[in-house]
C-alpha cells in the first residue's frame, strides 16, 4: 500500500537529528558555537553570575572594610597605585574592586528577582486576558495600557518614597511595575496559540481546558518569555543602578554599582577612577545579557531550526 | 522567429548557515519572440529561481549567480542579462521585460494609489510628460479590464479584491510594451473562477502584444491551456522540454510521466487510483552526482546512479534529460 | 443507499461570527460564514464540498465536529444531536468523528515530538497509559500505517516534509479508530507528486477501515477524483449537490456550470476546445451578501426574482440538489453553448 518514504538521500540529510535530551543539548551546544556572539554574551554573563555566587573567595577585602589612611588610592597602573588595590580605593578606603565584586550580588539579585516576580504576574494576567477573551480581555488591556503610559519613574520614587530603601522594596518595585510587559506579550502569544491548528487538533482529539493549557500552550510560551526576561533583566539591572545614583535604591552602605556611581560623582575631579569601574560593569553586564538574548531569541523557537526532508 | 532570450547553463547557488543550496545547476534553454512557455515545477525545483537569476533579482547574498548566459536579444542588438551593468538592466526589467509575481499584495506599494505606480513605471521608462502617463494609465487600467478606470486611478491596493490586484500588477507589467513577460505564478493566491479571468486576460494581452511569455506554475492545469511550449523543472534541472502537445502526449521523463500520472482526470469516467511518485524531491544542500530522480524512478539503472544526464534532443524541439529510452524500454544510446 | 444508513446529518446549519469594533469590542456585524446548510453523509462514502475562498466550507467542517459551536440547525452524529450534548458528552463522541487539518506546518505542535502527536488522542481519552508496551506499539502501527518509519517517534515536525507531516496529521486522526473523518483542504499545501501519495493513502485507508469522510477543497478535480457525491458551496449556502459524474456531466446550477468551466484540464488538445464560461467580478463579502440568490450578482442567467427571493434547495432528480430558480427539467438554468462569457474586459 503506502509508499515508504525513505531513500538514502533522507537517511544522509536526517543525520543531524535529534533523538535524545542529550542529542538536543549537542545541537543546542553546536547552535551556540556557530553562533560566535551568542557564545560571547553567555561567556560574559556566566562571569558575573560568577563573581556574585563566589564574592567572597574573588574579591580581596571585606567591601564594607574602611581604610582611611589608604582613601581615594588611585588604581594599580598609576604611577601612585598598588596592586594591593588593582582598581584603587575610594574616599573611605574601602578596595573599589571587591565592591564591584559584590556589587554584582545586588544587581543579580534584583534582575533575578524582579523578572521572576515580573514574569510571574505577567504570565497569569496575560493568559487570563489571553483565555477570557472579549470584556474581559478589553478591560485588563485597557489598565496595563495606562499602567505602561504612566511615566514610569514618578511611579518608582512614589513607591519608593512610601515603602523606603530596601532591596525587596527594589525587586518588589520592578516585579510590579515591570509585568505589564510580560503580561502583554503573553496574551499576544495565548491568543495567536488559541487558534493555532495544534490547539485546534488537540481540542478535536477530546483534551480538556487544562491540558491544552499546560501541554500545549505553555511550553510554547517558554521560548518568548525566556528571551523577553533576558532583555528585562539588563533593563532591570540598568535600572537599578538608575535608582541607586539617584538615592532611591539600597541604602548607601550596600555596595551597589550605583550606589558606586553617586558616590564616585562627587570625586569625578579628584579622583576620577571611582565611578569608571561600577560603570563598566554595568555595560559589561548588559551587553553580555543583550547578546545573549538575541541568540536565544533564534535558538528557543523551533520554527526556524532548518527544517529536513 | 528569431530567439529572444537564450539562457545557458546558469548555476545559481545560496549561502546559507546550513551549507550551500544548490538552487540552479545548469540550465538551458531559449525564448522564440512571441512564445508561451510554461515552465512547470514542484517547490524546490528552482523554476523561480532561474527566471530571478536571469532578472539579476536574487537577494545576494546568500545567493549567488555562479556560472551562465542570459542573451537577451532586443531591436537586433543582443546582449548578457548577467553581464550587464545595473542601470541598464534597471532599464531592461519593468521596460522590455515585464514582471508579475504570485503575491499582489508584495508587489503594490500600500501607501500610493495605483494610478501612481502604473504611471510612475511609464514615466521611469519611456520619455512622456506626467499628462500623457496618466492618460496611458487610464487605457492600460481599461485594458486589463478594470471598470471605471478615472476613479480607480485614485484607489489604493487595500481597496482592491485579489484578482483586481493582480490586474492592476499586470497593468505594469506591460506598461511599456514589453517583449517578454514573465509571470511568476500570478493565479495561484485566486479562486479557480478568478484565475480563468487571469488567465483569459493574459492570453488575449500576449497576442496584442506580440509578447513573450514565461509562465512560472505548479499547475499542470493551467499550463496546458495557455504555453506552447513546456519545461519541466525537478531538483534545480530541466527535467524535460517539449512543445505542449508533445509533452502531454508523449511525456519521455519518468517524472514528466509521473506528474501527469499524479492529476486526476476531469474527463475521467471511473476512478481509478492515482499514479504517485514514491518519494521525495532531492535536499539541495547535497551536491548530487547522479541523476536528481534515481532514487524516486522505476526505470533507473546503473548509468543513472553514475552521471549526471544531459540534455538529450529526442525529437524537434524536445528535448528531455534522462538515459532510459520509455519509447524503446532500455537504455538511450548517448 | 437507504435512509438509515446516515452517519452524519445536518440541518439548516448556520455559523455567524460577530465583528467587532472599538475599544470595548462593540459588535458592529455579521458574517454569515454559513447559512443554512442541509445535507446528510452516509456510512462509508466520501462526500465532496467544494467551494471558492471565503465561502463558507472550512466553516461547515468545523462547526459539525462543534470546533465551532453552531449559531443554529442540527447536526446528527450516529443518530445522536450533537447541538444538544453537553460539552462533556461531546467529547466522549470526539473519539468517532476526527479531523485532517489543512497545513501540515500549523497543525502539529512543534515543541512535541511524532509519538507524542500521534499518541496523544490515545493517553487524552485514556485509551492507553503512556509509554506502556501496549502504547508504544500502537503508535508504530499507526506510523507505520500511513507510510512512515516506526524509527521516527522522537523526532520533531520541522524535520519532516510537507507530505510526510501530512501522513502525521492523518495518523493522528486515526488513532482513536474514527468512523468519520472531516478532511479540511488536506493536500492543497502540497506538492503534485506528493498531493497523489496523500490522496491514495486516504482512499486505501477507507477501504480498510471503512471510514467516512467529508472533504473540503477548492481544486475540482481532486475532489472529483476521490468523491462519491458532491456538493457546491457559495457565499455560506449550498447551490447544488449530486453524484460526482452527474456533476461533472450534468450541472445544473450555472454556478457549478462555471465552475466547471473554470478548472483547468491538463490536457492541451482539450483545453483549446472547451468553450469556457468566464465569471464576471469578484464573490460579494460574506459580511455583506447580496440579497435573494447569493450568486445572481455574477450569475448571466440571474432574472427578476433572483435577487428578491432566497432560492429554496431542493432535489430535482433523486439524489440531485440544486438551489435556483431556473433548474428545470427543460435545461432553462443551463449557460447557452454559444454564450462565451467575456470577462469585465469588453
Amino acid at each position: 500500500m503506502a509508499v515508504k518514504e525513505m531513500t538514502p538521500h533522507d537517511a544522509d540529510s536526517l543525520l543531524e537529528v535529534e533523538q535524545t535530551f542529550g542529542d538536543r543539548l549537542r545541537y543546542l551546544g553546536r547552535l551556540l558555537w556557530r553562533d560566535k556572539s551568542g557564545m560571547i554574551g553567555l561567556l560574559m554573563f556566566l562571569t558575573v553570575v560568577f563573581a556574585a555566587v563566589f564574592a567572597p573567595v574573588v574579591s580581596t577585602y571585606p567591601p564594607l572594610e574602611q581604610n582611611l589612611r589608604d582613601s581615594k588610592q588611585p588604581p594599580a597602573w598609576y604611577a601612585e597605585g598598588s596592586w594591593d588595590h588593582p582598581f584603587g580605593t575610594d574616599n573611605l578606603g574601602r578596595d573599589i574592586y571587591s565592591r564591584v565584586i559584590y556589587g554584582a550580588r545586588v544587581s543579580l539579585t534584583v534582575g533575578f528577582f524582579g523578572v521572576m516576580i515580573a514574569g510571574t504576574l505577567g504570565l497569569l494576567i496575560g493568559s487570563i486576558a489571553g483565555f477570557s477573551g472579549g470584556r474581559t480581555d478589553s478591560t485588563i488591556m485597557g489598565v496595563i495600557n495606562l499602567i505602561l503610559a504612566l511615566p514610569y519613574l514618578l511611579f518608582v520614587v512614589f513607591i519608593a518614597a512610601i515603602l523606603g530603601r530596601s532591596l525587596i522594596n527594589v525587586i518588589l518595585i520592578f516585579g510590579i511595575t515591570d509585568s505589564p510587559i510580560f503580561a502583554r506579550v503573553t496574551r499576544g502569544e495565548v491568543l495567536r496559540m488559541r487558534q493555532s491548528g495544534y490547539v485546534e487538533s488537540a481540542i478535536a482529539a477530546g483534551a480538556k481546558t487544562p491540558r491544552i493549557i499546560f501541554d500545549h500552550i505553555m511550553p510554547n510560551l517558554i521560548g518568548p518569555l525566556i528571551t523577553l526576561a533576558t532583555f528585562e533583566m539588563s533593563a532591570m539591572i540598568f535600572y537599578e543602578a538608575g535608582l541607586g545614583f539617584l538615592g532611591l535604591s539600597v541604602p548607601p552602605s550596600v555596595p551597589s554599582w550605583g550606589n558606586m556611581l553617586a558616590a564616585g560623582r562627587g570625586y569625578l575631579t579628584t579622583a576620577p577612577w571611582l565611578s569608571p569601574f561600577p560603570g563598566l560593569a554595568l555595560v559589561w553586564t548588559a551587553v553580555g545579557l543583550n547578546l545573549l538574548g538575541d541568540w536565544l531569541r533564534d535558538v528557543l523557537d523551533p520554527r526556524l531550526r532548518r527544517s529536513r526532508k | 522567429m528569431g530567439k529572444i532570450l537564450e539562457v545557458k547553463n546558469l548555476v545559481t547557488k545560496f549561502y546559507t548557515s546550513d551549507g550551500v543550496v544548490n538552487a540552479i545547476n545548469g540550465v538551458s534553454f531559449d525564448l522564440e519572440e512571441g512564445e508561451t512557455l510554461g515552465i512547470v515545477g514542484e517547490s524546490g525545483s528552482g523554476k523561480s529561481v532561474t527566471m530571478m537569476s536571469v532578472l539579476r533579482l536574487i537577494p545576494s547574498p546568500p545567493g549567488k549567480i555562479e556560472e551562465g548566459e542570459a542573451i537577451f536579444t532586443s531591436f537586433g542588438a543582443s546582449h548578457d542579462l548577467l553581464t550587464l551593468d545595473e542601470t541598464a538592466m534597471r532599464d531592461v526589467r519593468g521596460g522590455q521585460i515585464g514582471m508579475v509575481f504570485q503575491d499582489p499584495i508584495s508587489t503594490l506599494n500600500p501607501i500610493m494609489t495605483i494610478g501612481e505606480q502604473i504611471s510612475e513605471t511609464i514615466t521611469r521608462h519611456l520619455r512622456v510628460s506626467n499628462d500623457e502617463a496618466r492618460q496611458q494609465t487610464i487605457k492600460l487600467l481599461t485594458q486589463v479590464g478594470i471598470p471605471d478606470p478615472e476613479l480607480r486611478y485614485k484607489s489604493y491596493p487595500f481597496q482592491f479584491s485579489g484578482g483586481m490586484r493582480q490586474r492592476v500588477v499586470i497593468a505594469i507589467a506591460i506598461a511599456c510594451s514589453p517583449q517578454i513577460i514573465i509571470a511568476d505564478e500570478p493565479t495561484t493566491a485566486l479562486d479557480v473562477t478568478i484565475q480563468a479571468q487571469i488567465v483569459d486576460l493574459f492570453k488575449r494581452l500576449s497576442e496584442a502584444l506580440n509578447a513573450a511569455v514565461i509562465w512560472i506554475t505548479h499547475d499542470l492545469g493551467v499550463v496546458a491551456g495557455i504555453a506552447e511550449r513546456v519545461l519541466v523543472m525537478y531538483g534545480g534541472r530541466i527535467a524535460e522540454i517539449a512543445l505542449v502537445d508533445d509533452l502531454y502526449e508523449h511525456p519521455q521523463h519518468p517524472y514528466t510521466v509521473g506528474l501527469l500520472g499524479a492529476l486526476p482526470k476531469l474527463d475521467e469516467e471511473e476512478t481509478k487510483r492515482l499514479v504517485s511518485i514514491r518519494g521525495a524531491p532531492p535536499d539541495l544542500l547535497i551536491p548530487l552526482k547522479h541523476c536528481p530522480f534515481s532514487w524516486r524512478c522505476d526505470y533507473a539503472f546503473e548509468r543513472c546512479w553514475e552521471e549526471i544526464p544531459p540534455q538529450i534532443k529526442v525529437g524537434p524541439r524536445h528535448e528531455v534529460s534522462c538515459f532510459y529510452d520509455l519509447e524503446k524500454g532500455g537504455p538511450r544510446d548517448v | 443507499m437507504s435512509e438509515n444508513n446516515i452517519l452524519v446529518a445536518v440541518d439548516n446549519l448556520k455559523k455567524y461570527f460577530p465583528i467587532t469594533g472599538g475599544m470595548w469590542g462593540r459588535q458592529v456585524g455579521t458574517v454569515k460564514a454559513v447559512d443554512g446548510v442541509t445535507f446528510a453523509i452516509q456510512a462509508g462514502e466520501t462526500l465532496g464540498l467544494v467551494g471558492e475562498s471565503g465561502c463558507g466550507k472550512s466553516t461547515t467542517g468545523r462547526a459539525i465536529l462543534l470546533l465551532h459551536e453552531p449559531t443554529s440547525g442540527r447536526v446528527t452524529f450516529d443518530g445522536e444531536d450533537l447541538t444538544k450534548l453537553s460539552s462533556s458528552e461531546v467529547r466522549k463522541l470526539r473519539p468517532k468523528m476526527q479531523m485532517i487539518f489543512q497545513d501540515p506546518y500549523a497543525s502539529l505542535n512543534p515543541r512535541h515530538n511524532v509519538g507524542k502527536i500521534v499518541g496523544e488522542p490515545l493517553v487524552i481519552n485514556g485509551v492507553m497509559k503512556k509509554g506502556s508496551q501496549e502504547y508504544k506499539d500502537k503508535v508504530a502501527e499507526l506510523l507505520k500505517l500511513v507510510g512512515l518509519d516506526p524509527g521516527y517517534v522522537r523526532r520533531f515536525p520541522h524535520e519532516f516534509s510537507g507530505g510526510q507531516r501530512q501522513r502525521i496529521g492523518i495518523a493522528r486522526a486515526l488513532s482513536l479508530h474514527p468512523s468519520f473523518i472531516v478532511c479540511d483542504e488536506p493536500i492543497s499545501a502540497l506538492d503534485v507528486s506528493i498531493q497523489a501519495q496523500v490522496v491514495n493513502l486516504l482512499q486505501d485507508l477507507q477501504e480498510q477501515m471503512g471510514l467516512t469522510y467529508l472533504f473540503i477543497a477548492h481544486d475540482l478535480s481532486m475532489v472529483k477524483h476521490i468523491s462519491h457525491r458532491i456538493a457546491v458551496m457559495y457565499l455560506g449556502r449550498l447551490m447544488e449537490l449530486a453524484g460526482r459524474i452527474e456533476l461533472f456531466e450534468d450541472p445544473l446550477h450555472p454556478y457549478t456550470q462555471s465552475l466547471n468551466s473554470a478548472v483547468p484540464v491538463p490536457n492541451p488538445r482539450l483545453e483549446r476546445q472547451r468553450k469556457s464560461f468566464i465569471l464576471k467580478g469578484d464573490p460579494p463579502s460574506p459580511a455583506n451578501p447580496p440579497p435573494g440568490c447569493v450568486f445572481h450578482t455574477r450569475c448571466p442567467l440571474a432574472i427578476n426574482e433572483c435577487t428578491t427571493r432566497v432560492p429554496e434547495f431542493r432535489e430535482m432528480r433523486p439524489g440531485h440538489f440544486v438551489a435556483c430558480h431556473l433548474a428545470d427539467e427543460a435545461g432553462s438554468s443551463k449557460i447557452p453553448e454559444q454564450t462565451v462569457l467575456a470577462s469585465v474586459v469588453d
